[in-house]
């Protein structure tokens, strides 16, 4: 990565909206199959019944989240690094499609703890430790709202987003650590679940991992045209609208 | 309630953040546009990036329906760049 030196060498061109086509497409069409195998494919669970079909995209979004935090982690060291704030602005992209899918967890496991567990909520270790990643990353997104200088604004955040992902291990262990009662879904065995539900919940992961990769590349190309702008503005004196 | 209520409310939410979220993306691709927009206006034989258009991600275009907004002031730029005009 080099440099934000001007607008021309920041933009993905016509192979970046090739990208982003082809994405999309495979988005909706992983998406669909995806759907399918959750709604008709994977049989109904003997306990639960049709509710535990909220698990596919419930897990599919979990893992999305933590492998944005990931990219976060990574975009901020490369930050650091090199003070390139093209890394920034993935980071930043990557922080946001994160709290979206952080989002889309917290809601569905609530929706489907009060059939199963009989309550919206529980401070559970699993749940407890997703809400702070939660709030960990808003607080990562509220704070760079509230710093002016973009040098500034992207080293704090840089250092949030390493701090802030701690947490995810924390998140992915604290169902072994801790006495819960959110279920272990990956044993020394292997999945502990039909084969036909397996193959649902690898549909909804991978749906949910190209759903994220088409986000990613439509909002880091938006933050790059907005810094593009931005060096606009500051090249041609004029000031923020 | 029973098990489907539940069911159809955890997907209607799936639903209703992601296209809350498109919607936030949306719009704000919609202001930086007119802000470039602002821009080229201001420079006198100026003119806004045309990836913009060419770059335009597909969803914006699906939302927009007629294709991402910029585009019509983007194809007259190029309409008098043929002509030999200057804008």
């Amino acid at each position: 990565m080099r440099a934000v030196a001007g607008p021309s060498n920041l933009s993905l061109g016509g192979a970046g909206s090739r990208l982003q086509r082809a994405l999309l497409a495979a988005t909706l069409a992983v998406g669909l199959l995806a759907l399918y195998m959750a709604f008709v494919y994977a049989p109904k669970e003997a306990t639960m019944g049709d509710v535990q079909r909220i698990f596919y995209f419930h897990v599919g979004a979990a893992w999305t989240a933590l492998l944005a935090f990931f990219v976060v982690f990574v975009g901020g060291l490369a930050y650091l690094r090199t003070r390139d704030r093209r890394w920034d602005a993935l980071a930043l992209s990557s922080a946001e499609i994160g709290v979206v899918f952080t989002t889309i967890t917290l809601a569905t496991g609530s929706i489907w703890a009060k059939p199963a567990w009989g309550a919206w909520w529980t401070w559970d270790p699993r749940l407890t430790t997703t809400s702070v990643l939660w709030l960990i990353y808003v607080s990562y997104l509220i704070l760079r709202g509230a710093i002016d200088e973009p040098e500034r604004r992207a080293s704090f955040a840089a250092v949030v987003g390493i701090v802030g992902f701690v947490d995810v291990p924390i998140v992915f262990l604290s169902i072994r650590l801790w006495r819960t009662i959110h279920p272990v879904l990956v044993k020394s065995q292997g999945f502990d679940m039909e084969p036909p539900m397996v193959h649902a919940l690898l549909a909804a992961l991978l749906a949910c991992t190209l759903l994220y990769a088409y986000l990613l590349l439509v909002r880091t190309s938006l933050e790059r045209r907005r810094l593009e702008v931005e060096a606009a503005r500051q090249a041609l004196g004029f000031h923020q609208g | 309630m029973g098990d489907l209520w539940y069911l159809a409310l955890a997907y209607a939410v799936i639903w209703a953040v992601l296209l809350v979220y498109l919607y936030s993306i949306a719009r704000r691709q919609e202001s930086l546009r007119r802000e470039m927009k602002a821009i080229a206006e201001a420079l006198e034989g100026g003119s806004a990036p045309e990836e913009e258009v060419e770059d335009a991600e597909p969803f914006l275009r699906l939302v927009h329906g007629k294709g991402a907004p910029g585009e019509e002031p983007a194809r007259a730029r190029r309409a008098a760049r043929g002509r030999g005009d200057s804008l």
